[in-house]
């Protein structure tokens, strides 16, 4: 064999090699030291050892999803977050894996997925995910703001425990759902439970919090979607508070809860006599449609308190009368459904405006408000 | 990439009854095969019985649940088309200006005897196949590569073939720094004028002007469980009321199923699929998407090339245009008096 020949062998082996190489990454995934590869071993050990849990979905053709391995995930402040985690790797070209990343809500709108997906599962079911590659910088920051789930001062968390005292107490139950993971929650526990008049009020029912994702179930029949809400016992079903309520709002839903009718002077109860006598002095008629549960009273409060809507109301002839009694047509004609309802009528008899309570956490200035508003433009409308 | 097994087989919600009576055949297919006992009659009873559920499961399907057959993860698409109806397939790649996306396919083929370009929209079947697809979302450059081979076609007095299947063009960052609206813009007024038949087949998910950038021809079809939409129901849904959830009562607003369109004069022909969708038996619905494109293209592969655009662009001005007040089925006036609107 001349020298020539001999040099030219392994130069055809290294290009063919690389030939060969080009444009296919390996098949499967080489093992991540510090991860496991079984997911449900890995469930097991997180619920036995209440742990949360760190799941990532990867490929080995994702060049996205080895650089967040060597890079984000082997940064030390990033492994130190995760330290407490039971760390499982999956990797996507496998079905099962693909049916974990769906099953855990890893995937787009349009139900794909993809790598790199970090998956974190908290003890107590709370997901949170970073989707593609990031950098250890943003993942740490990320990791850090993803707190434990403590109890709270004053709080049942049992719901065993939190029936048998409404029972024995005869307070009424008061369901906070809540997260670990939720800035809103957080918020809404720091700001709206925390101030002084809303403690007060709240101490007429027994108060349970409770982790939304770890019951899922009852927070579904209870109507609540998301964390945090608040439910209150209220005549006929029951009040979700969400999150946007303030403090004020909340308050006087708790002390409107299981109140009476309340007391408005000026208001008649005879609503033959108070259309006649808008009919003969030409004035407009405000029927206030109302009964004894508590939104009811949280309208009529907020009305009667504003000096605005009292204003608006004085060029009114003003009639207060018991949902209940009215007729299904009269219903049907004044667009009044439910109790609380203002209806305005002009001199005529004619009805101009259906004012009713928007939603349960409405804020009675913001009734008061958009009451008071429609009063001025209806009173603006018939020239009185 | 090829069918997946049928063994593995993947259920629709509305499926359960099929579900659960599949489970039964399997079983009794293990206990037969672990003891080598004869069950074929059992089986035999059994699978007829399957026929029956099928038939009852798919026989008054919402809205709703024809876009989830529709979205079936192992419905036929481009690539599976393109084995099963087509031969002598020759890739063309790129766009000439960015890249190659691949989840716009584009190539010369045969269709029966015919010689014609056919442009898909391809979603992939496994998470790598989708990653590398973009899940059947195609950027600027996928529109520019099916508007370079449709040139490529006119050049050579080539019929168009169009397999739509999309969920919509992409709506990335870069998609639309690299002109996505533009791309789509010009595939509308170049198909609207090129001078070749075009045929178009929506074959799964035919989303918004993502589908509308392949889907300008003379005839549009769409296989029976297929819908073509100006918005997902999911998209729409969270527009109108906020959540996702009501993508079902969304679905039925929107009027996107086969039948809708049909009588909207929207698409010409519906392609029949098997018992139980596409997916329960690809060559047979490969078999009837095939006759279908050939009967159509015959139709209008003779036509002068004025005439074919005329009828083209009279097609297009017909779209859209109602009586207001009129009976449903009442056929639409084009170009109408001032009752019929745009």
């Amino acid at each position: 064999m001349n020298s020539a020949s001999a040099l030219r062998r392994p130069a055809l082996a290294l290009l063919l090699a690389l030939f060969c190489s080009a444009g296919c990454g390996p098949d499967e995934l080489a093992p991540l030291p510090g991860w496991g590869a079984d997911y449900e071993k890995a469930a097991a050990q997180a619920a036995a050892e209440r742990k949360p849990m760190a799941v990532l979905f990867s490929a080995a053709w994702s060049p996205a999803a080895a650089k967040f391995e060597s890079q984000a995930l082997a940064d030390q402040r990033v492994a130190g977050l995760l330290a407490g985690h039971v760390r499982v790797r999956l990797d996507l070209d496998q079905e099962s894996a693909r049916k974990t990343a769906l099953a855990l809500g890893a995937r787009d709108r349009n139900d794909n997925v993809g790598a790199p997906w970090l998956v974190l599962v908290s003890p107590e079911g709370e997901r949170r995910s970073v989707a593609g590659q990031c950098g250890a910088d943003h993942l740490a920051g990320f990791l850090g703001t993803l707190g434990r789930w403590q109890p709270l001062a004053g709080w049942e968390s049992d719901p065993a425990a939190a029936e048998a005292r409404a029972r024995e107490t005869g307070k009424p139950l008061a369901v906070l759902y809540s997260a670990a993971w939720e800035q809103e929650a957080a918020a809404f526990e720091r700001q709206t439970l925390s101030d002084a008049k809303v403690v007060a009020g709240l101490g007429a029912f027994t108060l349970l919090r409770l982790n939304i994702a770890a019951h899922a179930k009852r927070a579904e029949a209870d109507k609540v979607k998301a964390a945090p809400a608040l439910v209150l016992p209220a005549p006929g079903g029951s009040l979700v508070v969400p999150e946007k309520c303030t403090p004020a709002a909340l308050l006087s839903c708790v002390s409107a809860l299981g109140g009476k009718p309340r007391d408005l002077p000026g208001w008649s109860a005879d609503r033959e006599a108070a259309r006649k006598q808008a009919g003969a002095e030409g004035k407009p008629l405000a029927l206030l449609l109302d009964s004894a549960d508590w939104p009811c009273a949280k309208f009529a409060g907020a009305i009667q308190d504003s000096p605005d809507a009292t204003k608006a109301l004085e060029p009114f002839v003003r009639v207060r009368v018991d949902f209940a009694g009215i007729s299904e047509k009269d219903r049907a004609d004044w667009q009044a459904n439910k109790a609380p309802c203002l209806v305005l009528f002009d001199a005529a008899g004619k009805r101009y405006g259906t004012y009713g309570l928007k939603n349960a956490a409405e804020a009675p200035e913001r009734i008061a408000e958009r009451v008071a508003d429609g009063l001025k433009m209806a009173a603006a409308k018939t020239g009185s | 990439m090829a069918l997946q097994p049928a063994n593995s087989a993947v259920y629709l919600p509305f499926e359960s009854e099929l579900a659960e009576h599949d489970r039964k055949i399997r079983e009794i297919e293990e206990l037969s095969r672990a003891n080598k006992m004869d069950f074929s009659e059992e089986l035999r009873v059994l699978r007829e019985r399957r026929v029956d559920i099928v038939r009852k499961a798919y026989s008054n399907l919402g809205p709703w649940e024809r876009i989830q057959v529709s979205r079936h993860e192992r419905r036929p698409q481009t690539r599976d088309y393109l084995d099963l109806i087509f031969t002598d397939f020759m890739e063309l790649s790129g766009d000439r200006m960015f890249a190659d996306d691949l989840a716009i396919v584009a190539g010369l083929a045969r269709l029966g005897d015919e010689r014609v370009m056919v442009i898909g929209q391809h979603k992939g079947r496994n998470v790598r196949e989708r990653h590398l697809t973009n899940a059947g979302s195609p950027h600027p450059e996928g529109y520019r590569k099916a508007m370079l081979k449709m040139r490529l076609a006119e050049r050579f007095a080539l019929p168009v073939v169009c397999l739509i299947d999309t969920k919509g063009a992409f709506p990335g960052t870069g998609a639309e720094e690299r002109g996505q609206a533009a791309a789509i813009a010009e595939n509308l007024r170049d198909m609207s004028v090129l001078r070749v038949p075009v045929v178009a087949v929506v074959i799964g998910e035919g989303g918004s002007g993502g589908a509308l950038g392949i889907g300008v021809a003379d005839r549009l079809l769409m296989m029976e469980y297929a819908y073509y939409s100006v918005i997902s129901p999911e998209g729409c849904a969270a527009i109108l009321w906020k959540s996702a959830s009501n993508a079902a009562e969304a679905a039925a607003a929107l009027k996107i199923t086969a039948g809708d369109l049909a009588e909207m004069k929207i698409i010409d022909e519906i392609v029949k699929e098997p018992l139980g969708g596409a997916h329960q038996d690809p060559k047979a619905a490969a078999d009837t998407l095939k006759a279908a494109l050939l009967r159509n293209l015959a139709e209008i592969k003779g036509l002068p090339v004025d005439r074919l655009l005329a009828e083209r662009y009279a097609r297009l001005r017909r779209h859209g245009v109602w009586m207001e007040g009129a009976a449903a089925s009442a056929p639409a006036a084009a170009g109408g008096s001032g009752e019929a609107r745009k």
